[in-house]
Formats: C-alpha cells, structure tokens, sequence
C-alpha cells in the first residue's frame, strides 16, 4: 500500500503551483528543526520564531525556481542559516551583540537546578564557548543530523574545511566538558 | 588497516557511515586499543551533548505562516510590489531614450554652427571660383555647395 504523505519535493511543486496549504503542511513538518536550529544558533526564542517564519516565507518566495537537486532539509536549513548569520550581524552592526546574553543566559541555569537542567546548561555553555564556525558546524551535525558533506553543502564551505572544523570542535568540546564536570565535582 | 581518521569517526558514532565501513571500523578497534579509547571518548562526548535538549513544542509557527501566505496571496499590494522591476526598468529605458534624444538634437543644433560647414562668412564666398560664371552662374553665397575645391591663384600657379 503506497498512501504515504507527499514528499518536500511534491510538496514543493503544489506550492508553486499556488496550493498555500502546501506550505503549511511544509512548515508543520518541519518547524521543529528549524525552530530548533535557530534558537541553538541565535539563543532567544523571539528571534528564532522570527527567522523560522522568515524561513518559510523565502521557501514560498523561491518554490517556483526549486530545484530538488539537493536534499530539501538541506537547502532549507541553508536559508536558517544565512538568516541567523543576517540577524548576528545586524546586531553586531547596531551594537547590541547576542553574545554576551546569550552566554550569560546558557551558563547561569536557575536557582535550584536539577542534575539534569544543569548538565543541559553546562553543555549549552560549552557549544557556545566554541569559535562562530566550529559552533555552527557542531549544531548542525550533532543536533541536525547533517554528515560533513551536508554541512558544506547547507554552509557553502568546503568539505575539507568542514571536516576541519568539526574534528577541533569536537576536540574542544572534549576539553570544556571535561573542565566543566570537574567544576561541578 | 590504518588507525580509523578523525572525520570517519565522527562519522561512525553518529551511524552515517556505510555498514561495510562501520564493519571495516569494528573489525580494526577489537585489535586496536589506541582507536577503541578514541572511539569510546567520541562516543561519550556524543552523549554528553545530547543532555542539551531544546523543546519547541510551544513555538508553533505553521499556521501563523499558513495565514500570512494566504493574505499575501490575496493582497493586491503585494501583485503590485511584484510590478516594481518591470516598472523601474521601464523608467530606466525612458530616461536613456530621453539621454539620446537630447543628445543628438543638441548635436544637430551644435552641427550648424561647426567650422567644417558653410557658414555666411566663408572665404570660398567672396569672389567665386571662375567655373561658376563659365556655367553662366552669378556667385552668390547660395551657390557655395557647388565649390569642389579652393583654386589656386595664378600667382600660386607660376611660383610652382
């Protein structure tokens, strides 16, 4: 029996084609990750909910030049990014960097924490510690599924340099946690 | 077998790797120590990450996006931002049609008073080469298109 749902690539066509429920039924399946991808990037949920919708108006604007050349996650998580990256600099231009509150807000957890809320902090603090590419690079792999050659593709660098950033990254990331659960010890 | 490289490893813990080269990868830790430590360290740094949970589940925007693309559909406004490149083109070749048109009006305006046309003072005007009156022609400045060329005088004739 072959009653499956229809596939990004489908879904895609019927948006060009002008069917709008196409793009929410796009959005429904796909938000989370998207949402997810955002906030790990951005660390506030306003502005990831901002840069999801953004995301899902350019798929609407852009259906009818698709190609399903590559994976559509991929693609579409290429847009996430580029949008954050927009949104990191247009603070940065305008003097209000998410860095240091973003920082702060992942390493002070609240008052009374469990094990758990504390060990997600501690992990929270230790990606965002990392240089911008590195983090980017492990948030895509680790927590987006993304293999090395996804990740360049949905970056725009290449496969060498990927591979470059996630082996120190997560090198790196050895290093933090390892600090860091000796902190708490 | 060489020891397993760093990316193929990351690989493997993250099971995106072929079954044959995973199985490539098992068969070489069971008789290497140095891979296996790596592995088991990867693995738990792996792990570790996934204790950073993000829940999402209160930030659905499916059909908030559901809604601005059907408003955007039926809004008017938004055919006529659509219109916006046709219609600055359009100024764009109007303003470089209006670029020539000045251009070479000016030009021709410019033209009549150049050095290289006949003008009322004209030297060829004065007495008129001897072929016009042959032809039964009285020289005026109306007939200056007939010159072909300056004459010598008979002076210029015998100093040659």
């Amino acid at each position: 029996m072959t009653n499956d749902a229809p596939n990004d690539g489908q879904l895609m066509a019927r948006l060009a084609s002008g069917d709008m429920s196409a793009l929410g039924e796009l959005a429904r399946r796909h938000q989370g990750r998207v949402l997810e991808l955002a906030f790990r990037t951005l660390g506030a949920w306003d502005l990831a909910e901002d840069v999801a919708q953004e995301t899902f108006l350019r798929v609407l604007r852009a259906s009818n030049r698709y190609q399903p050349t590559a994976k559509f996650t991929t693609w579409l998580y290429r847009i996430v990014i580029n949008l954050c990256l927009d949104e990191k600099r247009k603070r940065a231009k305008a003097g209000v960097p998410l860095e240091p509150a973003v920082h702060e807000q992942f390493s002070a957890p609240n008052d009374n924490p469990t094990e758990k809320e504390e060990m997600a902090a501690l992990v929270r603090a230790a990606v965002h510690a990392l240089p911008e590419r590195q983090r980017l690079a492990v948030i895509l792999h680790r927590y987006n599924g993304l293999n090395h050659a996804e990740i360049s593709e949905a970056t725009g660098w290449t496969q060498s340099a990927v591979e470059s950033l996630l082996v120190r990254a997560y090198a790196n990331l050895r290093g933090k946690l390892a600090k860091m659960k000796n902190l708490l010890e | 077998m060489e020891h397993i490289n760093d990316i193929e490893l990351l690989e493997y813990i993250s099971q995106r790797l072929s079954d044959v080269k995973s199985r490539q990868f098992q068969g070489h830790m069971a008789g290497c120590a140095e891979c296996r430590k790596r592995c088991q360290d990867a693995v738990h740094v792996w792990e570790t990450l996934g204790r950073w949970h993000v829940d999402s589940s209160g930030h659905e925007i499916a059909d908030r996006i559901e809604a601005l693309a059907a408003k955007k559909k039926s809004d008017p406004r938004e055919s006529r931002t659509k219109r916006i490149p046709f219609i600055s083109s359009f100024k764009a070749a109007f303003r470089v049609a209006a670029a020539i048109i000045i251009a070479v009006g000016g030009g021709h305006l410019l033209g009549r008073y150049s050095v290289s046309q006949n003008t009322p003072d004209s030297p060829v005007s004065q007495e008129g080469p001897s072929y016009v009156a042959a032809l039964g022609f009285e020289w005026s400045n109306e007939l200056t298109w007939m010159v072909l060329e300056e004459e010598a005088t008979p002076g210029e004739v015998n100093q040659q």
